[in-house]
């Protein structure tokens, strides 16, 4: 499917420019690139412009300059349509405050990305029993998130931006709303994905925790990137 | 699909808005039906007297049916040229002699061929029976009378019988031998005209004479004629008194006045029941055509009004309106049971005015749509964010569309539905007092569900449609407002 052997993901040269009183610099000429199945840590204080940067590169929120570029293939300038088919298919996106829909079940939750691509309703239900296995959630598949944890929730939102096997989920302060025990479950559910299914994740987190599971650290700060690091070697 | 599923869910949790869209597409549904239930005539025996005397349930006119003009500067009011022996028509239209009519350049007041028009009006649904009214004035020695020529053996049928107006003796059989007989009033001064006595009547020469107007008649259904007379030249006949009638509902003759009511003048307001029409058989109103010496055969006999009988009263209406688009606006169709109405009312140059209860209908249904369009615009203002999350999963701006006909499509049909049988309940306990046999009842039932439910998704989805291309335009961006 994939014949590409650059960075899965990159962004050159991307500013976003905030009009308000004497104008912002919310990113300011940053660059990146993200290798296949690399687990990246984006951190900063806050409004340094990490959400930002990860809004853009989910293809949510457009820059004002620079480009975007998943799997060599720019998209920084897509039309919604072509941005939701492309999420659908090489991108899934994991939100601080779950964004579940309230009126589907943790199973449909999962299954909706798969259903609006389309595919086999006996490989979606497959994929949905293997990913709520994972996630340790089988017995709650009926139930809707009101009936969850914040845990639960999140795990169900992690599950369903996996669903559809995306070449990259990107996660926008994943524990953020949770307590610390929940936390180091989502920190060890992304490892797993990330060794397991070999999976990539760019995650922005103000969770020092997740620098025992990631590969790369990336720190913002104004806008701009401050540190690079390598803290782990890829096994 | 789980859209579908998420379409419906949305709906139970926005009840409040549901249950007024639903609301009002079951009214809308409920209207709809009803008011076919509604009967587009008269109760069976309305005007029963009227109708058999003037012998249909339903008049045509030579009269413009046109009553406005988007361009009022076509609209001229033209003079009524006509007399009293040539059709009902001033019993609709009071002073129609004295003040003339509203046209929009129409040919106007004239007699038509009646073949032709009869040709057109016979297949309409409902019609049983088009006759011509066929008359001629004449004295009965000083006495003005009207000579009708009308066969027993098909207007004799009930409802529209005269042998119950039949006060003595019976209505005139075949011609037989020299003897022509009639039936005569029993007022209006031929009331002293004894069963079995011969009558002398003086008939003119009927003249038929083209168009009586420069304007050219051949694009009326019928042509135009003009219908002198010759009194001169006429010839005088002796009639035998087989029978006297009077119709006497609601209004009763004095029967001890000394003085017998003149025959109404033109310019007169018309008393419905002095009319005083001699009745004959066909075949004798031939023979005296023939007296004569008429140039024209009473079969080709041009007339002013024609006679239609239809199957049920309870159409009435329904079957006018059928018959006069058929005609166009060169005549006018008129219910004989709006005569009395109008008689009461006596209001002057009143036209039938458009069926407007099918447009009412649609307008229903707009307006449902457009509620059930907007509480669903009104729910996904309120839920911008969740479209644009649909969009960050892959929901496409077709995908949103769907969703969101999901939404007014369920409102719609479940309005439709639950209007539809609430109307068909009451219209199951309407078929028990009706005319309507129970498969007629399944055949419009059907109908009406078809009508409910096309117009009602139909409409409500056409104008869904446009809320879902808006909701479609909603970026994905609003999933990150409130976050």
């Amino acid at each position: 499917m994939n014949e590409w052997h650059g960075p899965i993901l990159a962004c050159h040269e991307l500013s976003k420019f905030y009009a308000v009183g004497d104008g912002l610099f919310a990113l300011s000429n940053v660059e990146l690139e993200v290798e296949r199945g690399q687990f990246v840590v984006i951190m900063g204080p806050s409004g340094s412009g990490k959400s930002t940067l990860l809004n853009i590169l989910g293809g949510i929120d457009r820059p004002t300059h620079g480009e975007v570029l998943l799997n060599g293939r720019k998209y920084s300038r897509m039309s919604e349509d072509d941005l939701a088919v492309m999420r659908r298919r090489e991108l899934g996106i994991v939100f601080q405050f779950f964004n579940l829909l309230p009126e589907l079940t943790a199973a449909e939750n999962i299954g909706m990305p798969m259903r609006l691509a389309r595919m086999d309703e006996r490989d979606i239900m497959s994929r949905v029993m293997h990913l709520l296995e994972v996630t340790g959630l089988t017995a709650r598949a009926n139930h809707y998130p009101v009936e969850l944890s914040g845990g639960e929730q999140q795990r169900v939102a992690i599950a369903r931006a996996l669903a559809p096997r995306p070449s990259i989920v990107l996660a926008d302060e994943p524990t953020g709303n949770l307590d610390s025990k929940m936390s180091q479950e989502i920190m060890k559910l992304f490892k797993r994905f990330n060794q397991e299914e070999g999976q990539t994740f760019v995650v922005v987190t103000h969770e020092d925790g997740f620098l025992d599971y990631a590969d790369t650290l990336i720190r913002l700060s104004d806008g701009e990137i401050v540190e690079r690091k390598v803290l782990n070697a890829k096994k | 699909m789980d859209l579908i599923r998420l379409g419906r869910n949305e709906i139970k949790r926005n009840w409040t808005r549901t249950g007024v869209a639903l609301a009002a597409t079951a009214l809308a549904a409920w209207m709809l039906v009803v008011s076919h239930m509604i009967p587009r005539g008269y109760p069976w025996g309305v005007g029963q007297a009227e109708r058999a005397f003037i012998g249909g349930d339903l008049v045509v006119l030579p009269l413009s049916s046109r009553v406005e003009s988007r361009n009022g500067a076509n609209l001229t009011v033209k003079p009524w040229e006509g007399r009293d022996w040539q059709s009902h028509a001033l019993y609709y239209f009071h002073r129609l002699s004295q003040e003339g009519y509203i046209s929009e350049g129409s040919l106007g007041w004239r007699a038509f061929d009646p073949r032709e028009v009869m040709d057109l009006i016979k297949d309409v649904p409902g019609v049983t029976r088009v006759e011509p009214y066929v008359s001629l004035p004449c004295l009965v020695g000083s006495v003005q009378a009207i000579l009708r020529a009308r066969d027993a053996l098909d207007a004799e049928s009930f409802p529209l019988s005269m042998a119950r107006f039949i006060v003595e003796g019976e209505y005139p059989g075949p011609a037989a031998g020299s003897g022509m007989e009639a039936l005569f009033p029993n007022f209006g001064g031929l009331e002293y005209n004894l069963v079995g006595s011969s009558v002398p009547v003086r008939v003119p020469r009927l003249v038929v004479n083209p168009a009586p107007s420069s304007k050219d008649p051949a694009r009326l259904v019928g042509g135009a004629f003009g219908l002198g007379l010759d009194w001169d030249n006429g010839a005088s006949v002796v009639l035998e008194v087989s029978g006297k009638y009077r119709v006497n509902t609601n209004q009763v003759l004095e029967p001890d006045a000394t003085a017998l009511p003149e025959f109404p003048a033109p310019g007169e307001e018309a008393r419905f029941w002095d009319r005083p029409e001699v009745f004959v058989t066909k075949e004798t109103f031939q023979e005296i055509l023939a007296q004569t010496q008429a140039a024209v055969d009473l079969n080709q006999l041009p007339t002013y009004e024609l006679l239609i009988s239809v199957d049920r009263m309870s159409e009435a209406k329904a079957i006018a309106s059928g018959i006069q688009e058929k005609l166009g606006e060169g005549f006018q169709v008129c219910p004989v049971p709006e005569l009395k109405k109008l008689q009461v009312s006596g209001s002057a140059l009143r036209f039938q005015g458009l069926d407007a209860g099918g447009l009412l209908q649609v307008q229903g249904f707009m307006l449902s749509g457009v509620i059930v369009a907007g509480s669903s615009y009104i729910m996904l203002v309120q839920q911008k964010r969740k479209i644009g999350l649909l969009r960050v999963i892959g929901a496409t701006g077709k995908d949103v569309v769907v969703y969101v006909l999901t939404i007014v499509g369920y409102v719609a049909a479940a309005g439709a539905a639950i209007g539809f049988l609430a109307a068909k309940v009451l219209s199951l306990w309407s078929l028990l007092a009706s005319e309507i046999t129970a498969a007629e009842w399944i055949k419009l039932t059907f109908i009406d569900f078809i009508s409910v439910f096309g117009m009602s998704l139909g409409i409500s989805l056409a104008l869904g449609t446009a809320v879902g291309l808006w909701a479609a335009r909603v970026p994905s961006a609003e999933v990150l407002k409130r976050e």
